[in-house]
């Protein structure tokens, strides 16, 4: 807790520089995130400075992606894919976390609602679906709740600790399916009750190491990619077959 | 430990991989079957995305069945005719499975075309060998052997293009194979297995061939038809988890030699009847998902449907 506090104040002190000209300045104690073998989810710290002290709300959103979510209903005793709505503009992973000044009485949603950044304002478009706008949003739902339980989307959002009214941090959880692509991490100012377009910093999700190697092959030379499964699996196989082939 | 698949894309303890290869590979050895129809559902059910559980099943069943044609091999069991021949409607069946495949997958059906297939074809392998198994158990009991006619003949014998098969001592028309050929390289695109358990039977009752070289025979097709599955579900739909395949094969490898030398040991008929309870298990649970009400009604596709 004490290094974190040293770490801070000397980001905080290098920070200050640039607060003479910004208001407020952030930054993540990483920009990449990378996905080995043995990734099994991570969690970066987000920490800032704000001369001003306001209240602030911290956006973290991965890259849009193109969605359908589809309903089962029971046809003929069985639980078959009936309807389906795609959304565009999904974002593949949503976190929120909030100064405790916001937490109360639906405050925060109204701000999220504002920007268009809450998980029920997401700015996710059906595509020419033909059910009913509140299907639709049952739907919406179907894709929130879902996520959720992947904690892909936060449930409840998360705590930023202010320190002195200047300094602030959060944490930012990723679970081990933490989509790949570029995130962006955006804090904006609350004040007096309206939302303010902070500071932004650029994150990135990406493979690496032979994780990395392995899906970069199987997408761009997937032929190739086949042909070499075959043969690993037949060389394992011989080599099998012969290891015990006496004993 | 936990390991993070890249194809799949989730994070799977590395043990939980090795021992469910480890513990298909026992009950191969034990009862000379691939095991797919066991693992598949089983890796579908830890979390692993359907299509790659199948495509990176395929792949891993390579490696068994190098190692049952080559022991095979060895001892002359294997007709290469009759194999070419199923292996001529295996890749028929097999190529258009995969293709059938990314169409259904696009529909949205294929977790319920492959439930629905398990269901089906477990639960008429699982009652058959249950019966067979559980009438030739009250016969050994009461040490009496009929003998039924060597010969008998039917519609089968009377389909044109007929072959000469030496290994197998057949004299059948080529449709027959070609066709069981066709239907198992189909399940093994969509089902993720070799089909060894649908193909033995067929082989058996419907050609007509000797026992002595029906599983070198299966295995023959079985390796090439899983094969062409695995290079066109790499190709076509980039669902072979190389590192998933690897995982399970090490384990399996193992747990294979284990069960065979078990089997070795055990009576076989009584483990007959344990495999047709294993099998109407799997085909129960999958029969039960598929008419309970489910927890949550809705799932997600990335990428959007039609």
């Amino acid at each position: 807790m004490r290094a974190l506090s040293f770490i801070l104040a000397l980001v905080a002190a290098a920070l200050l520089a640039r607060a003479a000209t910004a208001q407020i300045a952030i930054d993540l104690s990483k920009h990449q995130i990378e996905i080995t073998s043995g990734f099994d989810g991570a969690e970066l710290l987000l920490f800032g400075y704000d001369s001003k002290g306001a209240e602030v709300v911290v956006i973290v959103r991965g890259p849009p992606e193109t969605i359908s979510v589809r309903e089962k209903e029971r046809t003929a005793g069985i639980w078959i894919n009936q309807d389906e709505v795609t959304f565009k503009n999904a974002p593949s992973f949503y976190f929120v976390a909030t100064t405790e000044g916001l937490r109360g009485d639906g405050e925060l949603e109204t701000i999220l609602e504002s920007l268009g950044v809450g998980p029920r304002y997401l700015g996710m478009t059906p595509i020419d679906s033909e059910l009913s706008p509140e299907r639709v949003d049952e739907f919406r739902e179907a894709l929130i709740t879902l996520r959720q339980r992947d904690q892909l989307y936060a449930k409840e959002p998360g705590h930023v600790l202010m320190r002195d009214d200047r300094l602030f941090r959060t944490k930012v959880p990723f679970p081990s399916s933490t989509p790949i692509g570029d995130y962006t991490v955006t804090v904006y100012e609350v004040i007096d009750g309206w939302p303010v377009l902070g500071a932004e910093t650029p994150l990135r999700v990406r493979k690496a190491g032979f994780g990395a190697f392995v899906y970069n092959t199987a997408h761009k030379h997937p032929a190739l990619y086949g042909i070499v499964a075959i043969l690993i699996a037949l060389v394992a196989g011989w080599f099998g077959g012969w290891a015990f082939r006496k004993s | 430990m936990h390991v993070y698949l890249p194809i799949a894309e989730i994070s799977v303890n590395v043990f939980l991989l090795l021992g469910m290869g480890a513990g298909v590979g026992v009950l191969s050895g034990l009862f000379g079957v691939g095991g797919g129809f066991l693992m598949t559902p089983l890796l579908i059910f830890i979390g692993v995305p359907p299509a790659v559980a199948v495509g990176s099943e395929a792949n891993q069943l390579v490696a068994t069945s190098i190692t049952g044609v080559l022991a095979h091999w060895r001892r002359k069991s294997v007709d290469f005719k009759m194999g070419s021949v199923l292996l001529v409607g295996g890749v028929i069946g097999s190529t258009g499975g995969v293709f059938l495949f990314k169409a259904l997958q696009k529909l949205g059906q294929i977790d319920l075309v492959i439930s629905l297939c398990y269901v089906v074809f477990l639960g008429i392998i699982g009652l058959l060998m249950f019966s067979e198994s559980m009438r030739s158990m009250l016969k050994q009991k009461r040490g009496v052997a009929r003998r039924g006619k060597l010969h008998k003949h039917t519609w089968v014998h009377g389909l044109p293009f007929k072959m000469r098969f030496h290994k197998s001592r057949l004299y059948v028309s080529a449709l027959l194979p070609l066709f069981v050929g066709v239907l198992v390289g189909v399940l093994a695109a969509i089902m993720g297995v070799g089909g060894g358990f649908i193909m033995v039977p067929a082989m058996i009752y419907l050609i007509g061939m000797p026992t002595s070289v029906v599983a070198g025979t299966s295995l023959f097709q079985i390796l090439f038809v899983v094969a062409n599955v695995t290079f066109l579900q790499a190709w076509q739909n980039q669902t072979v988890d190389i590192l998933l395949a690897l995982l399970l094969l090490v384990g399996s490898v193992l747990g294979v030699q284990v069960g065979i030398r078990l089997g070795a040991k055990l009576p076989s008929e009584q483990f007959r009847v344990l495999l047709a309870i294993l099998v109407l298990l799997t085909c129960g649970k999958l029969a039960f998902d598929l008419v309970a009400t489910p927890g949550n009604p809705f799932s997600l596709a990335l990428g959007g449907g039609h």
